[in-house]
């Protein structure tokens, strides 16, 4: 019992950062993003036992995770609030150890692929983070939004379409490129 | 150069990588929510252990009991699915035999009460259901008899009983027939419905005499003749004679239709005897009738107490109501006393066509019987699976829908609790 326990915490505490990442690039919100992830875990803890064999495990959380971001942003908040929130609680980035300048101009890049993913609807937005982000297999990203992976394929495509063409992120594909290179 | 013709797979993870790295994470994020899951007790089962609280049993023990029921919460869904289908089967199945039962003892009950004492039994022509008394006229002096009888087994106290004579049957079963008490304890005798038929094969050219002999034998015995049809037909003329005698007489009155074939020409070809008990149906009839009688006598003293048109009207719509209750009650207990005191004996007669020795009809034997068998086998089981195909189609379409409900029912529901 007790090894059950740890290993689902462990498990879950392992999966945490990664979850939370996922939970913000959906919502766009670290406030809902936060929530989201709390009640996934919680969740998961009370269902622990219909939890899948390992290898199943992951996509079986992003779908739970998927959901609370969903029922987060379907919650009657007015828009407005919603875009107050974002700008107030701007993604808080990460301090770059390569210094200040580095540090500001990391935090621009990822500040406008954030802003790029946000420009995106949900349901690109969703699995475009799932699968270059969470890392999942189109059939698992199928899994966890419930829909077949041929839809998924598209929408991988019209999502990598549409950011593509974002002029922000254009404006800094040299420096994506060197970024990623 | 944009930035879809730069980037492939590799880099899109590796752009996403850029944002979602940047992002910062709370501090103890995952201890925090792992501390309200055991507020919320979702780990309570070794909250105890880690807090020390080893000797709280009750709360381990509830925490392990919350733990194995969501453990089997799965299993329970199939547990569940699988007792439904069970249940729903076993309904099925059991609807079936009840009912194929329920035809069984009908069957049983009525063989029980048939005496085949011939080779054939036709229990189609035990009763063909005589014409009453008022029929013929010969019955009348028998009706007067049936109807005084009747009135004295129920304990009727009727203004024909005070008037004095018994009143004519068709009096008798006159909607004015005021019954004012009804006593049940005179019941104690038991009301048997006794039937008969008999079917008599006869010589040539004897069949009127023998249907004259029937009458006789009616009259010899108190009855008279309900109905009678003669088919003079040239091969093969025909007579079918109902009579009705008093209950009493009726085994003498079977046994001397039956000697009418003692003769070594003729032969009764098939004789039946049913005998019914109805007398819990009489009581039953009857408390009914003295119920409607009372409740009548009751609104009749209502409307010599109303005083306004209104209320007179609405007292006597219902007496008028409860009267007909009256009636019709009255006349199932007449029909009943009638079928008590006088058993009915459907006779046919028939005499033996002049060729049927010539015409060479061998029975069956070897592989000709062995056909006609396989045919008549054949039939019956085809007539037996078509008889039963109703209620295993509804067993049938009722499994379908429950697995089908089941197959999209669950994956809602489960996905309704994630």
């Amino acid at each position: 019992m007790n090894g059950e326990r740890d290993e689902l915490n462990d498990w879950l505490a392992a999966s945490y950062t990664k979850a939370y990442r996922t939970a913000v690039l959906i919502c766009g919100n670290p406030d809902d993003a936060r929530e989201a992830v709390q009640d996934a875990f919680l969740r998961t803890w009370r269902f622990r036992a219909s939890l899948p064999p390992d290898e199943g495990r992951d996509p079986w959380l992003y779908r739970v995770i998927v959901n609370a971001c969903y029922s987060k942003l379907r919650q009657e908040i007015p828009r407005r609030d919603r875009e107050r929130d974002r700008v107030d609680s701007a993604m808080p980035i990460a301090v770059s150890a390569e210094g200040p300048a580095a540090h500001a101009e990391h935090a621009l890049l990822a500040d406008t692929v954030a802003g790029a993913l946000q420009a995106l609807p949900e349901s690109l937005r969703t699995p475009l983070v799932l699968r270059y982000w969470s890392g999942l297999s189109e059939r698992e990203i199928a899994m966890a939004i419930r829909r077949r992976p041929g839809t998924v394929k598209s929408r991988l495509h019209e999502a990598r379409r549409r950011l593509a063409s974002d002029p922000a992120l254009a404006g800094f594909a040299e420096e994506l490129l060197g970024a990623v290179q | 150069m944009s930035a879809d013709e730069l980037f492939d797979d590799e880099r899109w993870t590796a752009i996403l990588g850029i944002a979602g790295e940047a992002i910062e994470i709370p501090e103890a994020g995952a201890q925090r929510i792992y501390e309200l899951a055991k507020e919320r007790q979702l780990v309570s089962v070794v909250t105890g252990r880690d807090d020390g609280d080893d000797g709280d049993e009750v709360r381990a023990a509830g925490a392990v009991r919350r733990t194995a029921q969501s453990r089997n919460r799965g299993q329970r869904w199939q547990l569940i699915a699988g007792v439904a289908a069970a249940l729903t089967l076993v309904v099925g199945v059991g609807g079936v035999l009840i009912q194929n039962r329920g035809r069984g003892d009908s069957s049983a009950k009525t063989a029980s009460l048939t005496r085949t004492t011939t080779k054939e039994t036709n229990a189609e022509r035990a009763y063909q259901g005589g014409n009453g008394p008022s029929a013929n006229p010969k019955a009348e002096p028998y009706s007067v008899g049936r109807s005084a009888n009747l009135s004295s087994q129920l304990g009727y106290k009727s203004t024909f009983d005070k008037a004095g004579p018994a009143p004519t049957p068709a009096a008798a079963r006159s909607k004015n027939f005021a019954v004012t008490s009804l006593d049940l304890t005179s019941l104690d005798v038991t009301k048997l419905q006794k039937n008969g038929a008999i079917d008599i094969e006869l010589q040539t050219r004897s069949l009127t005499a023998r249907y004259n002999d029937v009458q006789a034998i009616a009259k010899q015995n108190g009855g008279y003749l309900s109905d009678g049809k003669t088919n003079e037909v040239a091969d093969t003329p025909t007579a079918a004679a109902t009579i009705r005698v008093p209950v009493r007489n009726f085994d003498t009155a079977l046994e001397q239709v039956a000697a009418l074939a003692a003769k070594p020409a003729n032969k009764v070809v098939s004789r039946t005897a049913t005998s019914v008990d109805v007398t819990a149906q009489y009581a039953d009839v009857g408390a009914q009738l003295k119920a409607a009688t009372s409740a009548r006598d009751q609104i009749s003293l209502l409307l010599t107490k109303a005083t306004n048109i209104g209320d007179i009207l609405a007292v006597y719509e219902r007496l008028n109501t409860s009267q007909t209750e009256v009636d019709r009650l009255q006349g199932q207990i007449n029909l009943l006393g009638d079928q008590t005191a006088f058993s009915t004996i459907a006779v046919t007669l028939h005499e033996t066509p002049t060729h049927a020795v010539d015409a060479g009809v061998k029975p069956k034997t070897g592989l000709a019987k062995a056909w006609a068998d396989a045919r008549h086998g054949f039939g019956n089981a085809l007539a037996w699976i078509v008889a039963r195909s109703g209620a295993a189609l509804v067993v049938l379409v009722a499994l379908v829908a429950m697995m089908l409900g089941l197959r999209y029912l669950y994956p809602v529901l489960r996905r309704a609790l994630l």
